[in-house]
């Protein structure tokens, strides 16, 4: 039996996509006439929200959070570096370098898309015990994840430079290299979701048991979403070296995954309209807060300077949301252009009368 | 022979302070399914407490630094958690790790993000010889008060009537409640000891360090937690055995590993955290079975 | 008689467990069960609460690991196969528990079995449709399956299922909470199933009418043992069968009930019931489990409330005790409403609860348990005179005392819960199920000890699983059915009254039968 036309198009819902993108497009096209200052904020928000969309393709499908994603981030971080500054600049800061890479010397594009590779196959590696884990004990194994690379990163001074910070990197990065990346993350996180891999990973998110009986392999899937997801964590990385100019290894710990948990969780973790909400609206917020720790003159008062207000500030904003608000902002569920009511196959108003909530 | 006795000695004294880490982590989490982040910042609030009160006579600064830890704890719980009773466990994880994330923030705007000089009881600096090995009297007191923490808990726990239902409440919520212990009260009570606890953390912790800093309870609280997943989940002895098992786990590594090896020690810590979870879920102690019923 | 079930090889093409047995800490789960699903036919699985068909389906669903036997799949051998590469090889369920996925529509929800079968999404989707369209549920399928009303949700549990066309086809009480009409309509359903996709079908279900209808045959399952396998006129005949569901092994003659008359009876009729519950409506979600339940206790009265599994007796335990909060209705404690009260506020107004799986703090002493369960009277000046009575009614408590309550066998355990209960000096005693899972002699203790405390005044509800037992020791018994009471009567009036067979297994009692 076919299924009706209007069902099939309702249910392809390519609509947000597009939506999200003309959104995303429009607000960098309007940043564009801005002063570089507000230009490099933008830029800044893209890349998290390469690293948030990134993270939202595991988080938001599987439904396991991950405290990990920033691991990810740092070794692509790392990589591209390897591959982008010069080699006599390398020759400098790492003296110890292996010929192989002390030698490479390549694109930021080509760099950026090796990050992303080198961050998929780690994450390979560490999703394959990772994605036993259910629930809580998977939080903590992320976590703990996290602080391995990081402890790492900041101790094997010969290869990544340790506490110290590696410079020399291109300053490639604008709102306009930036926004192919995003637009491309997007892309590909909606693909996924909409594809039967995506499909298998939700049921297993909102019922494991049932989701084994129905034939998914939920390890499996775990495993694929989280090299997904970590490919454009790893991307971010890069794009995130080339904005700031200089990598240093605690910049990929605990205050990165904090705004970043924070953008998704606010945002709603349910849906990639959420994720990019999140971005838009902590980006906006943190601006608006990192003016005030300047210190404002609001007429006649002036409120001094507050150092820690803008995270603050964020940290407030999120408890506020987990409590009155968990599912976020968006609640879980995508742009919705058109109203159900729009479509015949839809339920009925006043069908629905045993509903008990 | 006499350097064993003195890793020994040290083993003792860091196990000791990750014991009591984890038991302030274990003790919430049995009872709430919770993991609290923030229980670093208690221990950082207690810090600088002392600090503000440091020209106070001497049992002052203890008595009102460990009020105000105490009501710190209280705070958080009636409206951080309280709110969040009925969230999922990964909402509650989040939301601890933001409330950490809060307070750290609030102590950079509050006292600067640079670290302040702590001095207390500068007459604990010097070092004993006891036959053949050397202690620093801090070692002493510290172990000392370690111990006594530990006494002081099994009695309250066994002993006192809010200590057994506490211990009631942690194996099974619903049926103490169901017997008339209130769940407010048990709650607060677990905070207001783990809070305790921090305090102790943060004079030993701080006199050790001798500075105080706004995320100076990061490394200890992650430490805990994973003294606390080492031991199990749930499991109050855990929790301690957890605590001197990392101790001593820290202590060897740094013995034991070559020089170069050496930062890496904390990458082991966690890479074995990783493998208890993957391999002993339920921890070296506890025998906890959470199987979903189909 | 019990047909012999051929113990041979097991032919290839049919769905096979033989000799199954789980252990679960103690209690045996399964003994040495065999069944055998052939292609095609439609297999019921009955037996009361506890007797282990889940688990037999959990095994052969693969999320049981058996202690022993083994299962096959058309002629393959699948013990230790994980849940999900049993389901890809054409073996499908549904769950008691319904399990819906529920962020998910329910066409999606259809869509994901097909594509956990490799299906791709456009090609699931087709398949989805197709099946909703069988089981009527088009109209909705891009409703969100939490929004769904409680008769759908099961539907779409079974269309989900079908969506992966097995080959076997486990059905785990599809028709609970269905009216009379639905479930008939379920049986034709499922009748058109096997017509149309020809796969093999097992059946769990109460619902006696239903199963008698649909299966070609019938096995009975009984605390973990097979106890019969035949056609359903075979099985109606059964006294086993009768014997399981009943219980009557015993003395099935209610006790005399001494009712005091004149002058007293008025004043003890003049005043409000001790517990008076009133339209109560409970739902966990989309799943009504108590659609306007009313009953009450007069003081100094034993009351037993019985029906199948499902029926919503836990659920209305725990509202009286306060676990759960109900969507509407009122409960009402010697006329003044409780229904605001939380759980440890009610223990203090005087309701106790000893919960269905006793709960005992394992870890803590027998000792310290009944602390516990004194903590809302501890200050009372006669709390230590009032341990030792309790420790009076069970003195092996006594024996017991310095103990981890987590050692004790099933019975002391079940005593320390209804001891730790009573130290908080109930007026109304809530017993969930105290006969599960003890031996005959122990719940004759048991029962024993609840008359007495009874005669001395204080007021009993008691779930019962045991049919037999609830109508021996009540005055009155209430029968849940499908969250709603069926029947209410004395307990002298509802034995021999063949409404009560109706209102229980959903069908009349058999002529040829005795009594």
């Amino acid at each position: 039996m076919r299924v009706p036309a209007a069902i099939q198009s309702a249910t392809q819902w390519l609509l947000p996509l597009f939506a999200l993108g003309l959104i995303l497009t429009a607000i960098v096209a309007a940043v564009g006439t801005l002063p570089a200052g507000m230009q490099r904020v933008a830029t800044d928000a893209l890349i998290k929200l390469l690293v948030v969309v990134g993270s939202y393709i595991f988080i938001g499908n599987s439904g396991v959070l991950s405290f990990g994603h920033v691991s990810f981030m740092g070794i692509g971080a790392y990589v591209a570096a390897w591959l982008v500054i010069s080699p006599e600049t390398k020759q400098l800061m790492l003296p110890n370098l292996p010929a192989l890479l002390m030698d490479a010397h390549y694109s930021p594009t080509v760099a950026a898309l090796a990050a992303g590779a080198a961050a998929s196959v780690f994450a390979l590696l560490v999703g394959l015990p990772l994605a036993r884990l259910s629930g809580i004990s998977a939080s903590i194994g992320s976590f703990a994840v996290l602080a391995v690379v990081n402890a790492v990163l900041s101790n094997w001074t010969s290869m990544t430079g340790g506490q110290g910070s590696l410079y020399g990197l291109p300053s490639y990065a604008n709102i306009w290299t930036t926004l192919p990346w995003a637009l491309a993350a997007l892309a590909l996180a909606w693909t996924y979701q909409q594809s039967r891999f995506g499909l298998r990973l939700r049921g297993a998110r909102d019922d494991e048991v049932a989701a084994a009986a129905s034939g998914v392999d939920i390890w499996r899937e775990r495993v694929i979403a989280l090299v997904v997801s970590a490919f454009f964590c790893g991307v971010a990385g890069a794009l995130y070296g080339y904005f700031l100019g200089v990598i240093v290894a605690r910049s990929f710990y605990l205050q990165m995954t904090f705004i970043t948990i924070t953008m998704l969780v606010v945002g709603g973790l349910g849906s990639l309209s959420g994720a990019v909400a999140g971005v838009i609206v902590i980006t906006a917020f943190g601006e608006v807060l990192r003016n005030l720790e300047r210190g404002v003159d609001l007429g006649p008062f002036t409120l001094g300077a507050h150092p820690g207000l803008q995270e603050l500030g964020l940290a407030a904003l999120m408890l506020i949301i987990l409590i009155f608000r968990p599912r976020g902002l968006t609640g879980g569920r995508e742009i919705a252009l058109l109203p159900r009511s729009w479509w015949k196959a839809g339920p009925k108003a006043g069908e629905v009368s045993e509903n008990r909530r | 022979m006499t350097l064993t006795l003195q890793y020994v000695i040290d083993a003792l004294n860091v196990g000791g302070l990750y014991a009591l880490m984890a038991l302030g982590i274990g003790l919430i989490f049995g009872i709430m399914r919770l993991i609290n982040f923030a229980h670093g910042e208690m221990v950082m609030v207690g810090g600088y407490a002392m600090l503000l009160l440091i020209d106070l006579p001497g049992p002052a600064v203890v008595g009102v630094s460990i009020l105000a830890v105490v009501a710190l704890a209280l705070a958080i719980e009636r409206l951080a958690f309280r709110p969040l009773r009925d969230a999922a466990p990964s909402t509650l994880l989040v939301a601890s790790f933001a409330l950490s994330y809060f307070l750290q923030n609030l102590s950079v705007l509050l006292f600067g993000a640079r670290p302040k000089p702590f001095v207390f009881a500068s007459a604990l600096a010097t070092d004993l010889q006891v036959g053949p090995v050397r202690i620093a009297l801090l070692q002493l007191v510290s172990m000392g008060l370690t111990l006594a923490a530990l006494a002081g808990l099994t009695v309250l726990l066994k002993r006192t009537s809010i200590g057994v239902q506490l211990r009631a409440a942690s194996q099974d919520f619903r049926a103490a409640r169901l017997c008339g212990v209130r769940a407010n009260s048990v709650i607060a009570f677990a905070f207001a000891i783990s809070g305790a606890l921090a305090w102790i953390v943060s004079l030993i912790y701080s006199a050790q360090i001798g500075q105080l800093s706004p995320a100076m309870g990061v490394r200890p609280v992650v430490i805990g937690f994973v003294a606390t997943i080492l031991g199990g989940l749930g499991s109050l002895v855990g929790a301690v055995v957890g605590g001197f098992f990392v101790g001593a786990l820290a202590v060897a590594l740094e013995a034991g590993l070559s020089l170069e090896l050496r930062p890496f020690k904390e990458a082991v810590l966690f890479a074995l955290v990783f493998l208890v979870l993957l391999l002993r879920p339920q921890g070296l102690v506890a025998v906890r079975a959470l199987r979903e019923r189909v | 008689m019990a047909d012999p079930i051929d113990s041979g090889d097991t032919p290839g093409n049919v769905l096979a467990a033989r000799q199954v047995s789980v252990r679960f800490e103690g209690l045996l789960a399964l003994d040495q069960v065999s069944l055998t699903l052939q292609p095609t036919e439609i297999l019921g699985l009955i037996g009361p609460n506890g007797a282990g068909k889940t688990t037999l389906v959990n095994v052969m669903t693969g999320f049981q690991t058996p202690n022993e036997g083994r299962v096959a799949l058309n002629g393959q051998e699948i013990n230790g196969w994980p849940a999900f590469r049993i389901g890809r090889h054409g073996l499908a369920r549904t769950f008691q528990g319904v399990r819906l996925f529920r962020d998910l529509t329910v066409l999606e929800n259809a869509e994901l079995a097909a594509v956990g079968m490799g299906l791709s999404r456009a090609a699931a989707r087709e398949r989805a449709w197709e099946t909703l369209d069988l089981l009527g549920l088009t109209g909705k399928a891009l409703q969100r399956a939490a929004d769904l009303p409680y008769g759908d949700e099961r539907r779409v549990g079974i269309a989900r299922a079908l969506a992966a066309r097995p080959k076997y086809l486990l059905l785990d009480e599809p028709a609970a909470g269905m009216s009379e009409e639905e479930a008939a309509q379920l049986a034709a359903t499922v009748t058109e199933i096997r017509r149309k996709f020809g796969c093999g079908i097992l059946v769990i279900e109460h619902n006696m009418a239903l199963i008698m209808e649909l299966c070609d045959r019938i096995q009975v399952l009984e605390q973990g043992r097979s106890i019969a396998v035949g056609t359903p006129a075979e099985i109606a005949r059964d006294p086993d069968v009768r014997r399981a569901y009943l219980g009557a092994d015993h003395d099935l003659t209610p006790a005399p009930r001494v009712r005091s008359t004149g002058k007293e009876a008025e004043a003890a009729a003049a005043k409000a019931p001790i517990l008076a519950v009133h339209e109560l409506k409970v739902s966990y979600g989309a799943v009504a489990a108590l659609r306007g339940v009313s009953l009450r206790v007069e003081e100094g009265e034993l009351v037993s409330v019985v029906g199948p599994n499902g029926a919503g007796k836990s659920t209305l335990m725990h509202a009286i005790a306060g676990v759960v909060t109900p969507d509407a209705g009122d409960i009402a404690l010697a006329g003044h409403s409780i229904a605001a009260l939380a759980p440890e506020q009610r223990v203090r107004q005087g309701i106790a609860l000893v919960p269905e799986g006793r709960h005992v703090f394992a870890t803590l002493t027998v000792g310290e348990n009944l602390l516990i369960g004194g903590v809302t009277r501890r200050r009372d000046p006669g709390a230590r005179a009032a341990t030792e009575r309790v420790l009076e009614y069970f003195p092996i408590l006594r024996e017991r005392y310095g103990q981890p309550a987590g050692r004790l066998s099933g019975g002391e355990q079940q005593q320390l819960a209804i001891a730790r209960a009573l130290l908080s000096r109930p007026r109304l005693l809530l017993l969930d199920e105290p006969s599960l899972g003890l031996a005959v002699r122990i719940i004759d203790e048991v029962y024993e000890i609840l008359s007495r405390l009874n005669r001395d005044g204080i007021s009993v509800l008691v779930v019962e699983q045991s049919i037999a037992r609830a109508l021996a020791a009540a005055e009155r018994t209430y029968v849940l059915r499908n969250g709603i009471v069926e029947l209410e009567g004395g307990s002298n009036e509802l034995f021999g009254d063949s409404a009560f067979d109706s209102a229980y297994f959903g069908f009349a009692r058999t002529p040829a039968h005795p009594q």
